[in-house]
């Protein structure tokens, strides 16, 4: 296996020039703004219930990249983590009242495959119902597994760029990072 | 003086010729002679120790506890000091479950550093949660060192225990073990030494340390997995209460009353790794066939070739100090820009194996305000060559990855 199987231009495109990233917002930032991390102290978590993964609503009118989607019903907030790399990526979803995504953003700090999973998936997933785009969350993850039909695959566009990552076990949790959080989001639409 | 060709002593490396093992750290490769005498051990030897009372048995008992005295006079230290565990993590847990049966209290402090491995980090944060005592992180110097004034600064009588490392995983940098012995010894606390990264590379001297316990692993100092010990001062062991209890860590049992065993065995419970201690100790032998002079001269050697190597490539930051007199061959460090996974994807590419990631050092990581990190770690067994491919490839990781340069 070379790094180009999986480094290909689709996937550098992606990572190096993200057309989701939100500007406003700072990488690595935690849930609650005004608050940064006290690297002095130890927080007890509880299993699965890590402050980092907890999901919230957030408004719109001060959610940094959403100023003109202040129509929009709802927006949701996720930090997804890959604890044993560090990565750590943020997600705001918003979402009208018809249950159509009207924007995916994110931001953090992650490896060019997460990010660029990230941006893929930003990409595809805008645009759909909410139900819909759990299908192709669906698809994706079956694909990373090696487990996808054609057809599944035809519904993927861009995202067969990380195809390969189903070779490389060791980054399937890169590559499906972004989908996973956003498959958790997507539970909370109301 | 140690050439290339010593890695013809490892079948792995001379297996796989094209590979480039900079992951040291993690785990050495192992010589001939201890997969010769592991295997020896079960043709010859093989039977339960300290159990039986026929020949075969005697025999396993004494090669498992010559084995002990050789680590055990490897590591400065006498036999009757080293209990063999899994390694330093089992050794880390023995310790802190131990000290925290002795009595540790809400009106105790327990120091560790931040630049620790979670393997010394989480026992002592577990235990102190559990009996309430304070939990004060011990921050490494604006060169990753752990001083003894910034020790004196942040301890106090109520300190029982100061845990350390020797060498850090993550920054390479030596600490002076004695130095901090003596400031935790003023203040009336043991100092604990995980000496993971250090053994292998320098020699260790337990009784000169002025460490109370030190613990190491066996698959780091070219061992077997699965073997490792922990060194206990005579004087401290006899107070420490057992951990794990079972067979043969007794000296007689009945339904009222149990009374143990003294010495190494009250703390090796249940059947011992006695092939892995035997082949520890043929790691031993050959790391004193090899001498540490030499051992280290070219360690050394290979550890300033890459640290002078790194400093031109651009783009890499360096963890913690690049000063090669304060290090060991055991470098982390970052591309600009670049993800650590990345970079080490692109290594991987080209058959160079480094760690990348936190290296099970995460809260240094966050107090570094760096969220991964590459790391190469040396051996004596690695070349100049092989550095020479792993900064040639270094320097075209951001052209490879389609960053403008």
């Amino acid at each position: 296996m070379t790094y180009n199987q999986f480094y290909n231009d689709i996937l550098t495109a992606h990572a190096l020039h993200p057309r989701h990233a939100n500007p406003g917002a700072t990488p690595g930032l935690p849930l609650n703004p005004g608050v940064t991390p006290d690297f002095g102290q130890t927080r007890e978590l509880l299993p699965g219930l890590d402050d980092d993964t907890r999901r919230e609503k957030v408004n719109p009118g001060t959610t940094p990249g959403f100023e003109q989607q202040a129509a929009a019903e709802q927006v949701l907030t996720q930090i997804g983590v890959n604890a044993s790399c560090g990565d750590r990526l943020q997600f705001w979803v918003s979402v009208d009242e018809d249950k159509v995504i009207k924007q995916i953003t994110f931001a953090g700090e992650g490896c060019m495959i997460s990010r660029a999973s990230a941006d893929i998936a930003a990409e595809i997933l805008t645009g759909q119902k909410v139900a819909g785009a759990q299908t192709l969350i669906a698809n994706f993850v079956a694909m990373i597994r090696g487990a996808a039909s054609e057809a599944q695959m035809a519904t993927l566009g861009e995202a067969v760029a990380l195809a390969d990552i189903q070779n490389s076990p060791a980054r399937v949790k890169c590559a499906t990072l972004a989908w996973h959080t956003l498959e958790q989001i997507l539970t909370g639409v109301i | 003086m140690i050439t290339d060709e010593i890695s013809q002593d490892f079948p792995l490396l001379a297996r796989q010729m094209e590979l480039i093992y900079l992951d040291n750290a993690a785990t050495t490769q192992k010589p001939h002679a201890v997969l010769a005498a592991e295997q020896e051990w079960y043709e010859a030897d093989n039977a339960n120790p300290a159990r039986g009372l026929y020949d075969l048995s005697e025999r396993a008992s004494a090669a498992y506890e010559d084995a002990r005295a050789a680590v055990a006079a490897f590591l400065g230290a006498r036999a009757g000091e080293l209990v063999f565990t899994r390694g330093a993590t089992e050794s880390l847990n023995l310790l802190a479950a131990s000290v925290a049966r002795a009595g540790l209290t809400k009106d105790d402090t327990v120091i560790v550093s931040r630049s620790s491995h979670h393997a010394n980090f989480l026992p002592w944060r577990q235990v102190a949660r559990d009996t309430e005592a304070r939990l004060v992180a011990f921050e490494p110097d604006e060169h990753g060192q752990l001083t003894a004034e910034a020790l004196a600064k942040i301890i106090d009588t109520r300190c029982k225990i100061v845990a350390v490392e020797a060498v850090s995983n993550v920054l390479g940098v030596v600490n002076d073990i004695a130095s901090l012995a003596q400031v935790a010894h003023a203040a009336g606390a043991r100092l604990v030494v995980d000496a993971a990264q250090l053994v292998g590379h320098r020699p260790v001297d337990f009784a000169a340390s002025g460490a109370d316990a030190l613990v190491f692993s066996g698959h780091k100092m070219y061992g077997p997995m699965g073997i490792g010990g922990v060194l206990i001062r005579a004087g401290w062991q006899e107070r420490l209460p057992v951990w794990q209890q079972g067979g043969e860590m007794i000296e007689t049992v009945s339904w009222e009353q149990v009374t143990y065993k003294t010495g190494p065995a009250k703390w090796e419970a249940g059947t011992v790794n006695a092939a892995g201690a035997v082949g520890l100790a043929a790691a031993t032998a050959y790391m004193r066939q090899l001498s540490w002079p030499a051992m280290v001269a070219r360690e050394q050697e290979l550890s300033d070739y890459l640290l002078a190597g790194l400093a031109r490539v651009a783009g890499v930051a360096i963890v913690g100090t690049p000063e090669a007199g304060r290090r060991h061959g055991l470098v982390s460090f970052n591309i600009e820009g670049v993800h650590a996974h990345d970079v080490a994807a692109v290594l991987a590419s080209e058959q160079i194996g480094v760690r990348a990631g936190h290296h099970c050092a995460a809260p240094l990581h966050q107090y570094l305000r760096i969220p991964a990190s590459v790391r190469v770690s040396l051996s004596f067994y690695n070349s100049i060559g092989q550095i020479d491919k792993l900064l040639d490839v270094l320097a075209s990781v951001r052209v490879r990855l389609g960053y403008d340069v």
